[in-house]
C-alpha cells in the first residue's frame, strides 16, 4: 500500500523548518551545554545528577558489573569537557600551549639510582620530557598521576603509544577528574584517588575518591588481555579484579545521586597538591608554621587564580604570556596597585595600597614582589623543602623522613629573562648521561637502574629514602658498567652542577657543565605579612655582609662522598658580581655616618646660602635706596 | 624616557659647542682634543682665582676644589652612562657613586664655606643687575662686570646641591612611601642634570670671556 505523503508546500516548509532547528540545536548543544554559561546567579546549583559510565550507559544499582562513572561522560553532560580541558592543569601535553616560566616539576626520584631528575610535558627550561629518560606516558601517568587533577596524556588517545595499548586498555583513560577540585563533600578522599592511581586503576580512581563508591582490586595485577566486562581466564593468582561499589542509600529512585558540587573551590582541595612542607629543625611541629597571609585574610586560592568554563587558570605572575587586563589584576601588582595602564582594579578583595616608605624605587624595578614578601625568608643555611607533588606528601603510604628524595632547596633568590630577580625553589638534577660532542644525553631509567641497583642497593642509607653516600670508588664502579651497555659516547653521571666521568685511564674525573645547571623555579608562597617582609628591618636585612640573601651559600646537594664541592654563591644565580655585591654590602656599614655627614653638610650649605642671601638682600636694599635716593637728587 | 632624552640633548649640546670651537681653530682632532684639555683644566683652576682677597686657606681651597670636580666627574659619569645605556645604576656605576658622593658633598660644603665670601655680589654687580631690571635705563649703556655670570652660576649651583643632597637623604629615612621615593630620585636626577649644566655654562662662559 503506498504511504500518504504529505507533499503540500506547507508541509514541506514545516519540515525544512524542523530539520533547521534540530540542526541548530545539534550544533549549539555541541558548542553550548546547558552548565556552560552560568546566567548569574552567585547561587550554586544542586546537581541530584544520574551516573554515566564509560560507554555512556546511565549506571543502574542493580547492574552486573557495576562500572565506575565517568566525569567526561557524567559532568560532560552539562558542561563542555573538551572546552575544559585546554585549561592549564589539564593542557600540559599540548605541544600548542605556550609553557610560560618555570612551574615545579614532577620529579623521577630513585635512591637506588642515585637520581633526581626534573621532568615536565611542557617545555621548561632545564627540565626533561619524560621520554627523554625512557618513561611512556603510561609509566608517566601511573607514577604521577596521583597528584593530577587528570586531562593532559592521560585523556589523550593520541599520546597512547602502540606498546602500552593494552595497558591503557585495562586501565582506562585518566580523566579529568572534575571532583578532585569542585566536590565540597567532606567525605571525598583525594589519596584514595592518587592510591588508586598508583594502582593503574585511572579509569576507577575518580569514583573510589568520591564520597559514595569504594573500589577494590589493581588494574596493575591485570593481564593484558584482561577485559573489564568479561574479566580474563588467566588471572595471576591473588590479583583482585577492579570493582566499585556504591552506597545504595544515595541513589535515589530515578537513579540519582547528589553531587556537592562548588563553584569556589576549597583550599584543601588545591592543597592536596601544592602543600609544601619546609624542613626546619627550630620548626617540626605544623603550628609552628603560618600560612598564607592571604589565607588567613579569610582569602582563598581561586580568589586569585581564577578561570573561566575554559579552566585557563590565572598563574598569577605579571608576564604570563596570556594575561589580559583582567588576569594582570590578580597579580600582586595589580591587586594591590593597580598595573601601569590600569589602576581601577587596584585594591580589589579590599588589597591594601603598599607604603613601602623608605624603599628606594629602584627595587620595585630589580626585585618581584614575592622576593620580600614570599616563601620562607633566607637564612645562612639554606631550607630544604617537601611538596606534595615531588614526595607525595598526604598520600595513605608517604615516606615521612624529612630526607627522602628529591632535594629541593628553598630560598635561592634567581634574575629571571627580564633581569628581575625572584625567589625560586631549587633542585640539582642527578642523572646517568652519555656525553657526545659535549653534549649530554640522559640514559633510560631502565638502562642506569639495571646497572646501578645492583652496585648502589646494600648502601645502608637507603632505608631512609635519603641519598646513598657515593664513594668515588662506586662512582667508578658505575660508571665503568655502564660504559659497556651504551653504543656512543661516554658515561657521566650529572649531579651537583658538574659531570664526572672515567678518563682514559680510567681515573674519575669532573668537571663543569652547561646543561648540569641546577632546575629553579619561582615561588610565590605562602605570602608573610608586610611586618615579615624583608627589608622591614631596614637595609642591612639584604644589604650587609652576613645577609643570607646576597651571600647565602648553595650547597650542592648530591650523593657523592667527593670533597672540594664548592657551594654555588647566590649572586651567581641573581646574575650579579660577587665583589660587587660585597663591596656594596660594605658600604652600608657606613651609611649612618654618610647619612649625618650630609645632614651636616646640607644644613651648613642652607646656613651660608640664609646667611648671604640676607646679606646680599639688605645690599640690594641699600643699593635701591641709594638708586632712589640719585634719582630724586637729580644727579 | 624624558630625563634619558633631556641628558642625551645636553650633552649633545656640548659636543655642539666643542665641535664649533674645533671648527673655528680649524685645528686637526688629535691636537684639537689636546688643547681642549688644556684647556678645560685651565677653566677649571681659573674659577679658583676669582678671589681677590686671600684668606690663608690656599692650599686647602685648591685641593678642595680639584677633588670636588674630580668627584663630580666620577658622579656625573657613574649615573649617566648607565642613564644613557637605558640601564638602571648598579654595580660597579653604583658603588663608583656611592664612594664619590660623600666626598663630593664635604669638599663642595668646605669649599662654598671657604668660597661664598668671594662670590658675594660687588656693589657694582648689584647695580648691573638693578640696572638690567630697570626699565629706564637703556640696556645698551649697562655693561656686565665681568665675573658676574660666574658668580649667578656658582650660587645656582649651590642651591642645587643643596637639592640634590637632600632628596637622597631623605630618600634614605622611612618617610616617603613608593610615589615620593619616586619624586625624590626625579628630584635628584634632575638637580644633577641642572648642576652639569651649570658647571658646563660656567666653563662655556668663561671660553667666550677668554676668546
Amino acid at each position: 500500500m503506498q504511504k500518504n505523503k504529505d507533499r503540500s508546500i506547507p508541509g514541506k516548509i514545516s519540515k525544512i523548518f524542523l530539520l533547521t532547528f534540530i540542526l541548530l540545536s545539534v550544533s549549539y548543544a555541541k558548542d553550548n551545554k546547558i552548565g556552560d554559561n552560568p546566567d548569574g546567579s552567585r547561587a550554586i546549583p544542586v546537581h541530584v545528577i544520574k551516573l554515566i559510565d564509560p560507554d555512556s550507559s546511565v549506571i543502574w544499582l542493580d547492574e552486573t558489573p557495576l562500572m565506575p562513572f565517568s566525569t567526561e561522560k557524567t559532568c560532560g553532560a552539562c558542561h563542555s569537557y573538551q572546552t575544559v580541558r585546554k585549561g592549564w592543569h589539564f593542557n600540559a601535553g599540548d605541544s600548542g600551549v605556550a609553557a610560560g616560566r618555570n612551574g615545579q616539576p614532577w620529579i623521577y626520584s630513585d635512591p637506588y639510582s642515585a637520581s633526581q631528575i626534573p621532568l615536565s610535558m611542557r617545555d621548561w627550561q632545564g627540565a626533561f620530557k619524560p621520554a627523554q629518560i625512557g618513561m611512556s606516558n603510561f609509566d608517566y601517568i601511573a607514577r604521577f598521576g596521583r597528584q593530577m587533577p587528570g586531562g593532559s596524556v592521560g585523556d589523550d588517545e593520541n599520546a597512547q603509544s602502540l606498546e602500552m595499548f593494552w595497558r591503557w586498555q585495562v586501565s582506562g583513560k585518566q580523566e579529568i577528574n572534575c571532583l578532585s577540585c569542585h566536590d565540597a563533600e567532606r567525605s571525598h578522599d583525594q589519596a584514595e584517588y592518587a592510591a588508586h592511581i598508583i594502582r593503574q586503576n585511572f579509569r576507577w580512581a575518580a569514583t573510589a575518591a568520591s564520597g559514595f563508591a569504594s573500589v577494590k582490586g589493581s588494574a596493575k595485577d591485570m593481564p593484558d588481555n584482561y577485559d573489564i566486562y568479561a574479566g580474563s581466564a588467566t588471572l595471576p593468582s591473588r590479583a583482585i579484579e577492579p570493582a566499585v561499589s556504591y552506597q545504595s542509600e544515595r541513589f535515589n529512585d530515578k537513579s540519582e545521586v547528589f553531587f556537592d558540587i562548588t563553584r569556589d573551590v576549597p583550599d584543601e582541595r588545591c592543597y592536596f597538591c601544592h602543600s609544601n612542607k619546609t624542613i626546619d629543625s627550630r620548626r617540626t611541629e605544623t603550628w609552628h608554621f603560618d600560612e598564607d597571609v592571604h589565607l588567613k585574610a579569610g582569602m582563598h586560592c581561586v580568589d586569585c587564580h581564577r578561570n573561566g568554563l575554559d579552566h585557563d587558570i590565572t598563574r598569577g605572575y605579571a608576564d604570563d604570556s596570556r594575561s589580559d587586563m583582567m588576569q594582570l589584576s590578580l597579580t600582586c601588582k595589580g591587586c594591590h596597585l593597580g598595573t601601569d595602564d590600569n589602576t581601577q582594579f587596584a585594591g580589589r578583595l579590599g588589597a591594601p595600597k603598599p607604603l613601602h616608605e623608605g624603599i628606594p624605587a629602584i627595587h620595585f624595578e630589580k626585585l618581584s614582589c614575592t622576593s620580600c614578601h614570599s616563601g620562607n625568608r633566607p637564612e645562612e643555611n639554606l631550607l630544604q623543602l617537601k611538596t606534595s607533588m615531588a614526595h607525595g606528601i598526604g598520600l595513605h603510604k608517604t615516606n615521612k623522613n624529612d630526607q627522602v628524595l628529591p632535594h629541593i632547596i628553598t630560598p635561592v633568590f634567581v634574575e629571571n629573562e627580564n633581569g628581575v630577580i625572584e625567589p625560586n625553589n631549587l633542585l640539582w638534577p642527578s642523572y646517568w648521561a652519555t656525553l657526545d660532542s659535549n653534549k649530554l644525553v640522559p640514559l633510560e631509567i631502565q638502562l642506569f637502574a639495571e646497572v646501578t641497583r645492583p652496585i648502589i642497593a646494600h648502601l645502608d642509607s637507603l632505608g631512609t629514602g635519603d641519598w646513598p653516600v657515593l664513594a668515588d670508588s662506586t662512582l667508578s664502579k658505575v660508571l665503568d658498567s655502564l660504559q659497556t651497555k651504551i653504543s656512543r659516547g661516554k658515561a657521566v653521571y650529572v649531579s651537583a652542577g658538574k659531570i664526572f666521568y672515567l678518563d682514559d685511564q680510567n681515573n674519575l674525573r669532573n668537571k663543569d657543565h652547561e646543561q648540569a645547571k641546577p632546575y629553579t623555579w619561582p615561588i610565590a608562597h605562602d605570602v608573610r605579612p608586610a611586618s615579615q617582609a624583608l627589608g622591614m628591618n631596614g637595609c642591612a636585612d639584604c644589604h650587609s655582609l652576613s645577609s643570607p640573601f646576597y651571600f647565602a651559600d648553595i650547597r650542592k646537594d648530591t650523593a657523592l662522598k667527593q670533597a672540594g664541592l664548592q657551594p654555588l654563591s647566590m649572586t651567581d644565580l641573581m646574575g650579579q658580581n660577587y665583589l660587587e655585591s660585597r663591596l656594596f654590602s660594605f658600604s652600608f656599614l657606613f651609611r649612618p655616618w654618610l647619612k649625618y655627614l650630609m645632614f651636616v653638610c646640607s644644613f651648613i650649605l642652607i646656613a651660608v646660602i640664609i646667611i648671604y642671601g640676607f646679606k646680599g638682600f639688605s645690599r640690594i636694599l641699600t643699593a635701591v635706596s641709594e638708586n632712589e635716593k640719585d634719582n630724586s637728587t637729580g644727579r | 624616557m624624558i630625563y634619558q632624552i633631556l641628558v642625551i640633548l645636553v650633552i649633545v649640546f656640548f659636543i655642539i659647542l666643542i665641535l664649533q670651537k674645533r671648527n673655528s681653530e680649524k685645528t686637526g682632532f688629535r691636537e684639537f682634543s689636546r688643547n681642549f684639555l688644556k684647556e678645560m683644566i685651565d677653566q677649571i683652576k681659573s674659577f679658583k682665582e676669582i678671589s681677590k682677597t686671600n684668606n690663608g686657606f690656599g692650599f686647602l681651597k685648591k685641593s678642595v676644589f680639584s677633588l670636588a670636580v674630580l668627584m663630580f666627574f666620577i658622579l656625573v659619569l657613574s649615573s649617566m652612562l648607565p642613564v644613557i645605556s637605558g640601564n638602571a645604576m648598579s654595580g660597579l656605576f653604583l658603588i663608583l657613586h656611592l664612594l664619590a658622593a660623600p666626598v663630593f658633598v664635604i669638599c663642595v660644603t668646605v669649599f662654598v664655606v671657604l668660597k661664598a665670601h668671594d662670590f658675594q655680589f660687588s656693589n657694582a654687580e648689584l647695580k648691573y643687575l638693578l640696572d638690567k631690571m630697570n626699565s629706564n635705563v637703556s640696556k645698551e649703556k649697562v655693561k656686565e662686570p665681568e665675573s658676574f655670570r660666574l658668580k649667578v652660576y656658582f650660587w645656582i649651583f649651590v642651591l642645587f646641591v643643596i637639592t640634590a643632597i637632600l632628596s637622597v637623604l631623605l630618600s634614605m629615612y622611612p618617610i616617603f612611601g613608593t610615589n615620593g621615593q619616586i619624586t625624590l630620585l626625579d628630584i635628584h636626577r634632575y638637580s644633577v642634570l641642572v648642576l652639569l649644566s651649570v658647571f658646563g655654562f660656567a666653563l662655556v662662559n668663561k671660553f667666550a670671556q677668554k676668546n
